[in-house]
C-alpha cells in the first residue's frame, strides 16, 4: 500500500469518527434543549399554581422557587458547555430569582408570560444559531456535511475495492 | 488593611432563609435582618475590606439577600460608595447568586437616591 492510500484511508476515517461525533453531540443538544425548555415550563407552571393559592407561604415558596432555579442553572451550564455558547444567558435566571412574589399576587399571569416568554424566545433563537448558522467558512462546510460524508464513503469504498481487486490480481499472477 | 471573610454557612447558619427575624419560628438565626445585624453591618464598620462567601448552600432566597444586602443601606446608614468599596461577595457554584446581590444592592442605592 502506498503513502496516498494509507493516508486517505486514515483520512476518510477520521471524517466518518468526526461526523458520528457531531451527529451524537447535535443529538444530545437537542434532547437537553427540550428538557430545559420543560423544565422552565413546569417552573413557570408552578409558580403561578402556588400564587393563586388563598393560603401560601411566600416564603416557603421563595424558597422552593430558589431551589428549582439553581437546579435549572446547573442544567443551564451543562448546556452551555456541550453547545459551547450561551443558549440561555445568566440574566434571564436572576429574573426569574429576582421575582417580587408579594407583589406578583395581583399581576401574577402577565408577568410570568412576559419572562416566559423571553426565556423561551432565547432558547429557540439561541439553539436555531448554534444549529443553522451558515454564515462563516466553517459553517459552510459544515452545511456540506451530507456531501463531505458521502465524498469519504466514496474514497473509502474506492481504496477497499482498489485492495481487493489488487489482492486477487496478485494470487492470480502467483 | 483590614479585612475579613464571612462564609455564611460556617459563620451564620448553614440554612440561611427568611428576611426577618419574625418571619418564622427559627428566622432569628436564619434571617437577612439577624446575618446583616449581627454579622455583616459589624465586619464592615471595622474592616476595610469584606469578602461574604455564599458557597456551600444554594437556595438563597431574594428576600434573605435583599434583607441583608439592601439592607446595608436602607437600615444600617452604609453610603453606597462604601459598601461597594467594602464589600465584596462570591458564591463558587451559583453565579446568579452574585448578580442578584449586585441587583438588590444598586436597586438601594437608587431608592436611597430617589
Amino acid at each position: 500500500m502506498s503513502f496516498w492510500q494509507i493516508f486517505l484511508q486514515f483520512l476518510g476515517w477520521f471524517i466518518i469518527i468526526w461526523l458520528h461525533q457531531r451527529t451524537l453531540r447535535r443529538s444530545e443538544l437537542s434532547r437537553q434543549k427540550d428538557a430545559l425548555l420543560t423544565k422552565t415550563d413546569d417552573l413557570f407552571d408552578y409558580i403561578k399554581l402556588e400564587l393563586q393559592k388563598s393560603h401560601i407561604n411566600l416564603l416557603e415558596l421563595e424558597s422552593c422557587i430558589a431551589f428549582k432555579v439553581t437546579l435549572l442553572e446547573f442544567r443551564l451550564k451543562q448546556i452551555n458547555e456541550l453547545a459551547r455558547i450561551e443558549i440561555l444567558s445568566l440574566a434571564l435566571i436572576v429574573r426569574i430569582r429576582e421575582l417580587d412574589l408579594d407583589a406578583m399576587k395581583t399581576s401574577v399571569g402577565a408577568i410570568i408570560d412576559e419572562l416566559q416568554s423571553d426565556i423561551t424566545e432565547q432558547i429557540e433563537s439561541n439553539y436555531h444559531k448554534k444549529l443553522y448558522n451558515h454564515s462563516s467558512v466553517l459553517s459552510q462546510l459544515k452545511y456540506r456535511v451530507p456531501e463531505m460524508a458521502g465524498a469519504a464513503f466514496a474514497v473509502n469504498a474506492m481504496i477497499g475495492l482498489y485492495m481487493i481487486v489488487g489482492f486477487l490480481f496478485s494470487k492470480i499472477n502467483y | 488593611m483590614k479585612s475579613i471573610i464571612i462564609n455564611v454557612v460556617k459563620d451564620f447558619n448553614p440554612k440561611p432563609y427568611g428576611r426577618y427575624r419574625i418571619d418564622a419560628p427559627g428566622c432569628e438565626i436564619t434571617s437577612g435582618q439577624t446575618f446583616r445585624e449581627e454579622v455583616l453591618a459589624p465586619a464592615l464598620r471595622v474592616n476595610d475590606e469584606v469578602l461574604v462567601d455564599l458557597s456551600g448552600y444554594n437556595r438563597y432566597g431574594r428576600s434573605f439577600l435583599d434583607e441583608a444586602f439592601g439592607g446595608l443601606l436602607r437600615e444600617e446608614g452604609f453610603s453606597g460608595d462604601d459598601v461597594l468599596k467594602k464589600l465584596k461577595y462570591k458564591h463558587d457554584d451559583v453565579e446568579s447568586i452574585e448578580l442578584v446581590i449586585k441587583d438588590r444592592i444598586a436597586a438601594s442605592i437608587k431608592d436611597i437616591e430617589d
